[in-house]
């Protein structure tokens, strides 16, 4: 094997290994395209993620959520609601068992958010960035 | 996959090929076959079309079923045990052995959404306090009027306090055993209907509540079982940011259905025969504030409480005041909690207090004035030593036999031994009347005696110090230690008869008790605890342990 092969091996992992990192960091928040929402603060974000407010600005927006355990999930949650796993199930359980409130509808992955924020106008998901597709607009975006 | 992208890639190669010799054929026969390759290509691209149609159909019918229907549920598996056998905990039944009852509890909760609007919610909990019998702490239909406007029909948990509606889901909250000083309400749920209006303000968001219906519970202090009807009640919790503000009251009325021969069974009466019949009969006046009620008991609780919970800082703290329109320990309570996540570990500290308010300590030493006075009045006009002429007078124990208040008329003394209201008995009839009124006398004294210490047991205090340590095992389960000095149960005198027994000679009218009035002995409240705190030297402790999930 050639010095050069070797050297293209090592800077294509790491390569890989720097833009899966990217990948993993930056969630951003989306809405369907035609929404007249076009920026929403960390803050609002977090109040309509954890039930307590189901508009922004004046428009409203149902919360889309992922499943426990992707990625996506626990750096939007760490990172925009700023809450740990177990933080956010004490804070839901303390809604579900006095019927007060309940979770937003989980979707397996980045692919099912963006069909459902594609599909209902009033939908607001996050996504890694790198699966941002046409006829979804970013509302914010986690670092 | 790699084998059908090679025959994919081919594809068109092999459309080249196999295209040639249709170079040859007529422009006719080429436009017949493309215009059946066309429809055949519309068939199946019709056909596929269904197929995703369909797919996406039962997709979604299926998802549409389990999202209808949600089973949520949590538990609590541990033990707690107190540190001596000298006093009980009887909220939760904690005593010197190790038990896995005293804080074990599992519930489970399903909710049907009924429509986009009405859902209809259960949640059964076992709990080990309550020998495991499983009950329905929530059972209601709720109804979204509004996007602003939640009411609820049926069973419902009573919001007292801050975590009231959730005080069984141990996951939820820092400690295991949450603050006895105000946590140890005896009802938890109302039937009746409930409202909840959410507003925003800025970025404060409100939540105003409102309640009303019939509730039932069980005191141990006074072995009772009790309604409470109507019991209603309202709340405001304002949340902005990491903060969360809430004020409460609560306001019902109380009928008491007391166990036979329990506490209640026994004591009331006794204080109801003193107002009633005692009190007027020995000339001791009705002070008019004794309220020694069983039914129709006014209980108004009011509240406010606060959480600060910024991710790694927690502050909590309530204060409350709870008051009963008759005799019972109720008075003020708090506590303050200050814990610190280091990563998955949550060290805390909660101080507590509670103590008997002036209003209700007021209440209580009027009722052991009162019962004090009828006492002594009865027992002194019942004859007392220095002063045996009372026996034959038209007064005490001889008059009561005389005018047959008591004993009935000729039934001791015959009718012949009275003239004019004044009694002559002879000296067998006085042993007999001696040995009635040291029985009367008896009972008179210990009568009194147990209404005043009974009552100094309700003027109660009561402080502790909680150490607990929360560690996250996983994102749905808790393991939890706890260990809580309880001390200073309040110093409350209690009175016990001093009588010095007189010898009584037969034949002759002898020696009579003497009574040397009451003497006092100092000793401790129980506090929340049953048991003799003073033998426990007036402090004890609860260590407990727990695994809390949640799904």
């Amino acid at each position: 094997m050639t010095i050069k092969l070797k050297l293209a091996r090592v800077l294509s992992t790491a390569g890989l290994m720097m833009a899966a990192t990217f990948a993993s960091a930056e969630v951003v928040v989306i809405v369907n395209a035609s929404s007249s929402i076009s920026t929403a603060s960390a803050d609002e974000i977090q109040q309509v993620f954890l039930g307590k407010r189901n508009e922004i600005g004046g428009v409203s927006v149902t919360p889309v959520d992922q499943s426990e355990g992707n990625d996506a999930r626990d750096t939007f949650y760490e990172k925009v609601v700023d809450k740990t796993p177990s933080q956010l199930n004490a804070y839901w359980s303390r809604l579900i068992f006095t019927g007060k409130g309940k979770p937003p509808k989980q979707y397996f992955d980045d692919a099912e958010v963006v069909e459902t924020v594609l599909e209902e106008e009033d939908a607001i998901g996050y996504i890694d960035s790198s699966a941002v597709t046409e006829g979804v607009k970013v509302i914010y975006t986690a670092q | 996959m790699v084998k059908k992208k090679t025959t994919l890639a081919l594809l068109p190669i092999t459309l080249c090929f196999s295209s040639l010799p249709v170079l040859a054929a007529t422009t006719a026969d080429l436009e017949k076959r493309l215009e059946q390759q066309e429809k055949q290509i519309k068939r199946l691209e019709n056909r596929l079309k269904g197929t995703r149609a369909a797919v996406k159909e039962n997709r979604s019918r299926i998802s549409d079923a389990a999202d209808r229907l949600k089973i949520n549920g949590f538990m609590t598996a541990g033990a707690a045990v107190n540190d001596g056998d000298d006093v009980f905990e009887p909220f939760y039944g904690i005593d010197d052995d190790t038990r896995s009852s005293a804080i074990s509890k599992a519930g489970v909760q399903m909710t049907f959404e009924i429509t986009e609007d009405w859902d209809a919610t259960v949640q059964l909990l076992s709990r080990g306090a309550n020998g495991y019998d499983l009950q329905a702490e929530w059972a209601y239909l709720g109804w979204q009027a509004t996007d602003n406007l939640a009411l609820k029909f049926g069973r419902q948990r009573l919001p007292y306090y801050l975590l009231s509606e959730y005080l069984d889901v141990g996951y939820a909250l820092p400690w295991i055993i949450p603050p006895l000083e105000l946590y140890n309400i005896p009802a938890t749920t109302t039937d009746g209907i409930s409202g909840v209006y959410s507003f925003n303000v800025g970025s404060v968001n409100f939540a105003a509540q409102a309640y009303a219906g019939q509730s039932t519970g069980r005191t141990e202090q006074l072995e009772a079982d009790f309604i409470s009807s109507p019991s209603w009640g309202a709340n405001l919790t304002a949340d902005w940011n990491s903060f969360t503000f809430r004020v409460g009251y609560n306001r019902s009325t109380l009928r008491t259905d007391p166990d036979e021969g329990g506490v209640a069974d026994s004591l009331v009466p006794a204080m109801e025969a003193a107002e009633s019949t005692y009190g007027p009969a020995y000339g001791v006046a009705d002070p008019g504030n004794l309220e020694i009620n069983t039914d129709n008991i006014r209980t108004d609780y009011i509240s406010a409480g606060f959480m600060y919970d910024d991710g790694s800082l927690l502050v909590m703290g309530e204060i409350a005041n709870l008051s009963a329109e008759t005799f019972q320990p109720v008075g003020d309570a708090g506590y303050i909690t200050v814990g610190y996540r280091f990563g998955k570990w949550l060290p805390h500290f909660t101080f507590s207090k509670f103590q008997t308010d002036s209003k209700a300590d007021d209440r209580i030493r009027a009722i052991q004035e009162y019962a004090d006075e009828v006492g002594k009045s009865m027992y002194a006009q019942a004859g007392v030593a220095g002063a045996p002429g009372l026996i034959e007078t038209n007064t005490g124990i001889n008059g009561l036999a005389a005018g047959g208040a008591l004993f009935g008329s000729g039934a001791i003394l015959p009718s012949t031994a009275c003239a004019g209201g004044v009694c002559t008995p002879g000296d067998a009839q006085i042993l007999t009347l001696m040995g009635i009124r040291d029985t009367l006398q008896d009972a008179i004294t210990g009568y009194s005696q147990t209404i005043y210490n009974s009552m100094e047991d309700q003027i109660q205090e009561q402080q502790s110090y909680t150490i607990g340590l929360v560690y996250d095992i996983n994102p749905r389960v808790k393991a939890k230690i706890q260990a809580t000095h309880y001390e200073n149960f309040g110093s409350n005198t209690y009175q016990y008869l001093n009588i010095v027994e007189g010898a009584v000679p037969a034949g002759a009218l002898g020696n009579l008790d003497t009574y040397n009035g009451f003497t006092t002995v100092d000793g401790h409240s129980n506090g929340r605890f049953s048991g003799d705190p003073d033998a426990a030297g007036n402090h004890t402790a609860i260590y407990s342990f727990s695994i809390d999930a949640v799904f």
